[in-house]
């Protein structure tokens, strides 16, 4: 075999193990929600039925999505030993969107326009805009499972000590949603991460959320975390 | 949304052929570009260093610049070299959050692996990325995004250089001595095997 063959053979295989299943484009496209701001730029804008994409209230969306993130999160780390004992999480392919209960789903009419990924993590870096030559738009704020799936996200960052994907992550929430009722959950997540840095003002953080949030119930985890963890040294941490 | 991908996946061909025969530039399209470049974006996004566990986020992060920008698009570069300067920045941000370990050690993972290909396939495949990955992992920025893109994407160079914003005879230049680097890469490979 020539040696242009071996690469040639090579770049082939490379494609060909690189290459995306359909079930992963699927997964993918599954994630990805309509952009108010695209079907306003690019198309006319939806009928009042297209926009409501939930059956339930917001208020009532956001209830069940908080007690059922808090449920999960207690799952996660309730029986979880120290941090820094914890193996990594399983691959994030496994993660399924199934995660979700039904009723949190969106409704099932299908938009017919352009979409936006859930979390748009790239366009919240400056420099990435500036090279790019795009305008800082601000994003618009969706629904409540939206917002309720990046802060799984931000979880599971937390859960993997990925800290500075959950706090962009938290970034992009405050950036989304200003006003929420999912503000105390976000809080601990963004603590938590501030913990799994290591970041000097983990420790006198994590005391005011205790002293704010004295039932919460990330309260348990966040003083093994936080409070366990700033202090000890840093010197002394691998 | 997802008839309306599953039909711009079965039109490609014809959309193509239309846009040929009319010779004029198509508006971009989201539903197309999703249809026609997301193999492309996650190939790259694979080769520019996401993590396989990443990848699922990162196409996401991928297709929502996408979506954003895609009016501004003017045609000035290919819309596949614009899409790969976007994969470049969510690789680069994905490499600097995730921590990668030895997943280039790992077998496929369920996103790409073939699902009619035997065992035997799937795990010569993986053996033939991870070493084409490794080699990749070797190079600068802009051999890279050149690597990508000429060798293992086979874009035409006429459609690189003016993305990358360097003369086509220089990435004509850098074509030939990236592959004659990764035959050596190969060839020693082989020998060591």
């Amino acid at each position: 075999m020539s040696d242009a063959k071996l690469a040639e053979r090579y770049l082939a295989l490379t494609r060909q193990a690189l290459t995306p299943t359909p079930a992963f484009r699927e997964r993918v496209q599954a994630n990805l929600q309509p952009s108010p701001a695209l079907l306003g730029a690019l198309a006319p804008l939806p009928s009042r039925v297209d926009r409501g994409f939930f059956r339930l209230s917001k208020r009532a969306s956001v209830a069940a999505g908080g007690a059922l993130l808090a449920l999960g999160f207690l799952a996660g780390y309730g029986v979880r030993p120290p941090a820094r004992e914890v193996p990594p999480p399983p691959p994030r392919l496994l993660d399924t969107p199934a995660e979700l209960p039904a009723l949190l789903e969106p409704d099932p009419i299908e938009p017919t326009l352009p979409v936006e990924a859930k979390p748009s993590i790239a366009a919240r870096h400056g420099r990435s805009r500036a090279r790019l030559g795009e305008a800082a738009a601000p994003v618009p704020a969706r629904g409540p499972s939206d917002e309720l799936a990046l802060l799984q996200r931000a979880e599971r960052a937390v859960r993997a000590e990925n800290s500075a994907l959950a706090l962009m992550l938290a970034g992009e929430l405050d950036a989304r949603y200003p006003s929420s009722e999912l503000l105390e959950e976000r809080a601990a997540i963004e603590l938590m991460a501030h913990c799994v840095a290591h970041a000097t003002d983990a420790r006198s953080r994590a005391e005011r959320f205790l002293r704010a949030h004295p039932r919460s119930v990330y309260a348990e985890r966040i003083a093994q975390l936080c409070l366990a963890e700033a202090a000890t040294p840093a010197s002394t941490r691998d | 949304m997802a008839e309306k991908l599953n039909a711009h996946r079965k039109g490609a061909t014809a959309v193509e052929s239309a846009r040929v025969a009319d010779a004029e530039p198509a508006a971009p399209d989201f539903a197309r570009v999703y249809v026609e470049h997301f193999d492309f974006a996650c190939r790259s996004l694979s080769l520019l260093g996401v993590a396989p566990d990443g990848l699922e986020d990162a196409a996401q992060d991928v297709f929502g610049v996408v979506s954003r920008r895609l009016a501004e698009f003017d045609g000035r570069v290919s819309l596949r070299t614009w899409l790969f300067a976007i994969v470049q920045r969510v690789a680069a941000n994905h490499r600097r959050s995730h921590r990668r370990k030895n997943q280039r050690l790992l077998p496929l993972s369920p996103a790409t692996r073939a699902p009619g290909a035997s065992p035997e396939d799937n795990a010569q495949a993986a053996q033939a990325a991870s070493l084409v990955q490794r080699f990749c992992d070797g190079l600068d920025e802009s051999r890279r995004a050149v690597f990508v893109l000429a060798l293992v994407e086979e874009v035409p160079a006429r459609e690189i250089a003016p993305s990358l914003g360097v003369p086509l005879f220089t990435v004509y230049s850098r074509i030939r001595s990236l592959r004659e680097q990764l035959q050596r890469f190969l060839e020693q490979h082989e020998a060591e095997k």
